[in-house]
């Protein structure tokens, strides 16, 4: 690459890679017509601040007592497992949930510790709602439970809301959708109820009731239904509210808790891996990317030079990358992801850069020392790359909490580093190669002794 | 560099691993691990003050250091006029008086109305989510694809050598952290996800560079598995020691600077390394060497057998 074309080109890369450094953390303000709009940093406007985990930088904690009008609680890891279940649904995956009690012999209490986002406080109350859904019949005899019957309950959205024209309310439709043993064990009651009255001569509609905490006398469905109208799907109207229905659907998702707790108070509270947790993890994050490019630089001079630029710009895009994954949290874990997905790219790039470090010194010319070492290393780049990028797909389908955030972290890491490690590192050595027109000391190589140029 | 030659000592490396495996997994089989309150049972000692003063909060956290041990505790909830510390081993009522006197000297030192101030302790059990079934399962599954991947880039003999040193590593660390009770955080899983990761790489580059050097290349003589495992040892060990130095340094930054969970993660990532470093120089060459060597025999006795025919 000629010396004029590498300048431009290195301007152009080094001008983007600081404008999106520079965007993630200066704050700045852009000329209006006449508006006042701030525009701030991408982490200040992106409001990168509600996605850090409560590990990190704290959030809200709730202490939960059992009701005096509720019954003893004979398995209390079972209102943790359905604690867990519907903080996970609501996406919360880096939460600490803490048992108390003074003597064995008193109900244990209840503290739920929780990053803060602006919908925390309501969807703690959606998350201690009481009482598991239960299909029941006009005697209020049980046909099925909700568990088993609903495979997956919605509010169906702000398009279908309408005002119901003889009371003046705002309607809310809520869709449940029936597991097929839930259908087929509704459709068989019914059937046998028209069949009983066929056979009595007295038929009567079948009436299909849920109700919630085996509160029988306010059903949330109760009405009348026949077998050839009855399908996998059923729609509800819900009358008070969005707030209402959207948690009516996610008691109906996730099955309510047993037991009846209340909420005793709420407080603010400081990272749960203690003081400064985030700047110990920014700080561990910035040590690690200073002694990679420290070593980049010493040990391979220019060339290390291109893979320092191609890292920086791998750390300004995976943060604008893991900024669009929906409800994902910086927590320790993802940290950790952050690090290791940058190490996988170091890792890749000293391959690149000691092979053609050692191809130039056993004679080739530098254009075939660069093309060369690219090709033989993109085995171990696909090696390296292949073998994270199966984990982190593994780890994101099956694990959870921070472990998933890890995996998440590592994952989007991993993709960028495919095209950081590989594609640019090579243009940026190509680049250094032009801009210093082949300078073997600034490029941090040399010819072994006696060696004599190869021409290709 | 002087050879050193580590490959003579793996079996004797390999029995005290196993020495290790047996006795951590006897103590997990007892015991379990050794959960902090963050992720088992332990107990909590909330101190509240009735009025909330500006700097009632590090009073609080600077009698709280003086009196608990700050090895044993860490601080679960801060809230200004409220502190939860969680400890592992319940605080005697010894304890709690003195804690409770001196608080009681240090924030109502210049009040005219002194405070109340509570300070009791109670029995906890933590809860967190990180998923260990589901992601010992993916850790399975990924190996399997590993191990599928090498066969078709590298030889048999490399993958099996790969997958059995990574499950050794994963193994051996495992019961390293049971053996030494070494205190676990939540993040104990990420940890040994981490050192998986960190082991395949190191493993698969040995294994390529293996595979170079036995390689039938025009122009280039080839060597027998066991030349090659010498020739790689002095490289292999010094690459293997670099990543687990530069592990130790993470682990020994998260000990110097972070709270009591980070530090107790630090420690488990410096056995990591320590799982790594032990596995990557003594495990790895010895079962790749064993499995590289059957293969030669089955080439040797198939030629035979061509030629006899």
């Amino acid at each position: 690459m000629g010396k004029k074309k590498s300048v431009v080109l290195l301007t152009i890369i080094s001008v983007i890679v600081a404008v999106l450094i520079a965007m993630t953390f200066v704050t700045f303000r852009l000329p209006s017509n006449g508006g006042a709009n701030k525009w701030n940093s991408f982490i200040n406007y992106a409001k990168i601040y509600e996605r850090i985990d409560v590990d990190l930088v704290g959030g809200y904690s709730f202490d939960l007592k059992l009701t005096e009008d509720s019954d003893a609680v004979e398995d209390i890891d079972d209102v943790v497992s359905t604690l867990k279940t519907r903080l996970n649904a609501l996406n919360y995956s880096g939460y600490k949930i803490t048992l108390d009690r003074e003597s064995a012999d008193e109900e244990y209490g209840i503290r739920i510790d929780v990053k803060a986002k602006p919908t925390t406080a309501t969807d703690i109350e959606a998350i201690i709602a009481y009482g598991e859904a239960e299909f029941v019949d006009a005697d209020n005899n049980l046909i099925i439970d909700g568990d088993t019957a609903i495979a997956d309950a919605y509010f169906m959205g702000d398009d279908y809301v309408y005002e119901d024209t003889s009371s003046g309310d705002m309607v809310y439709p809520l869709a449940i959708v029936f597991t097929d043993a839930g259908y087929e064990t509704i459709l068989d009651a019914i059937i046998a109820h028209e069949a009983e009255g066929a056979e009595s001569g007295s038929a009567t509609d079948f009436t299909l009731k849920l109700v919630i905490g085996e509160d029988y006398s306010n059903p949330v469905v109760n009405s009348t239904i026949k077998s050839t109208d009855f399908n996998k799907e059923l729609y509800l109207q819900v009358t008070s509210s969005k707030e209402d229905a959207e948690r009516l659907a996610f008691q109906m998702r996730t099955g309510g808790l047993a037991y009846q707790y209340e909420l005793e108070t709420t407080s603010e509270i400081s990272p749960l891996l203690g003081e400064n947790a985030a700047l110990f993890a920014l700080l561990t994050v910035l040590v690690l990317v200073v002694v990679i490019c420290v070593a980049f630089a010493v040990f391979f001079k220019g060339t290390g030079l291109a893979m320092i630029i191609s890292l920086l710009a791998q750390s300004g895009v995976q943060g604008l990358l893991l900024y669009l994954v929906p409800e994902f949290s910086v927590s320790f874990g993802s940290v950790i992801g952050i690090a290791t997905a940058f190490v996988v790219s170091a890792y890749t790039m000293f391959v690149f850069a000691n092979g053609f470090k050692k191809q130039y010194a056993s004679g080739k010319t530098l254009a075939s020392a660069i093309s060369y070492s690219y090709r033989k290393g993109a085995f171990v780049a696909v090696d390296a790359h292949a073998i994270s990028g199966a984990l982190a797909l593994g780890l994101v389908i099956f694990a959870k909490g921070f472990v998933r955030d890890f995996a998440i972290a590592f994952g989007v890491g991993v993709i960028l580093s495919v095209i950081v490690s590989i594609a640019l590192s090579w243009l940026l050595v190509k680049v250094m190669s032009g801009v210093s027109e082949e300078n073997e000391k600034f490029l941090g190589i040399k010819r072994n002794d006696g060696v004599a140029v190869v021409e290709e | 560099m002087k050879k050193l030659n580590f490959l003579s000592k793996s079996k004797f490396v390999l029995i005290a691993m196993l020495v290790v495996v047996v006795v951590g997994a006897t103590l997990f089989g007892i015991f379990g691990f050794n959960n902090s309150p963050a992720v088992g049972t332990g107990y909590q000692v909330s101190i509240k003050t009735e009025i909330d003063f500006p700097g009632n909060s590090d009073k609080i956290k600077e009698v709280a250091d003086e009196v608990l041990s700050y090895e044993n505790y860490y601080i679960a909830l801060d809230y200004h006029s409220e502190q939860i510390f969680e400890t592992k081993n319940k605080v005697s009522a010894e304890t709690i008086a003195t804690l409770k006197a001196k608080l009681e000297t240090a924030i109502n030192a210049n009040n005219a109305n002194p405070i109340e101030i509570t300070v009791t302790q109670s029995e906890i059990a933590s809860h967190t989510e990180y998923g260990v079934l589901e992601a010992s399962l993916t850790l399975v599954v990924v190996l399997a694809i590993v191990c599928l991947y090498l066969m078709l880039r590298q030889r048999l003999s490399s993958a099996f050598a790969v997958v059995l040193s990574a499950i050794a590593e994963c193994v051996f660390f495992t019961f390293l952290v049971s053996a030494v009770r070494v205190v676990v955080t939540p993040y104990l899983y990420a940890v040994i996800t981490l050192s998986v990761i960190a082991s395949l790489f190191a493993f698969v580059f040995y294994t390529a560079s293996a595979r170079k050097l036995t390689k039938k290349q025009a122009g280039v003589k080839q060597v027998t598995a066991r030349e090659a495992a010498t020739q790689l040892e002095n490289a292999n060990v010094l690459s293997t020691l670099i990543m687990a130095i530069a592990i130790v340094v993470v682990g020994a930054l998260m000990l110097i600077f972070g709270s009591a969970l980070i530090r107790w993660t630090g420690v488990a990532v410096i056995l990591s390394a320590i799982s790594i470093a032990l596995t990557g120089i003594f495990v790895l060459p010895a079962l790749r060497l064993f499995f590289a060597e059957i293969g030669e025999k089955r080439k040797v006795s198939y030629k035979g057998k061509e030629i006899a025919e």
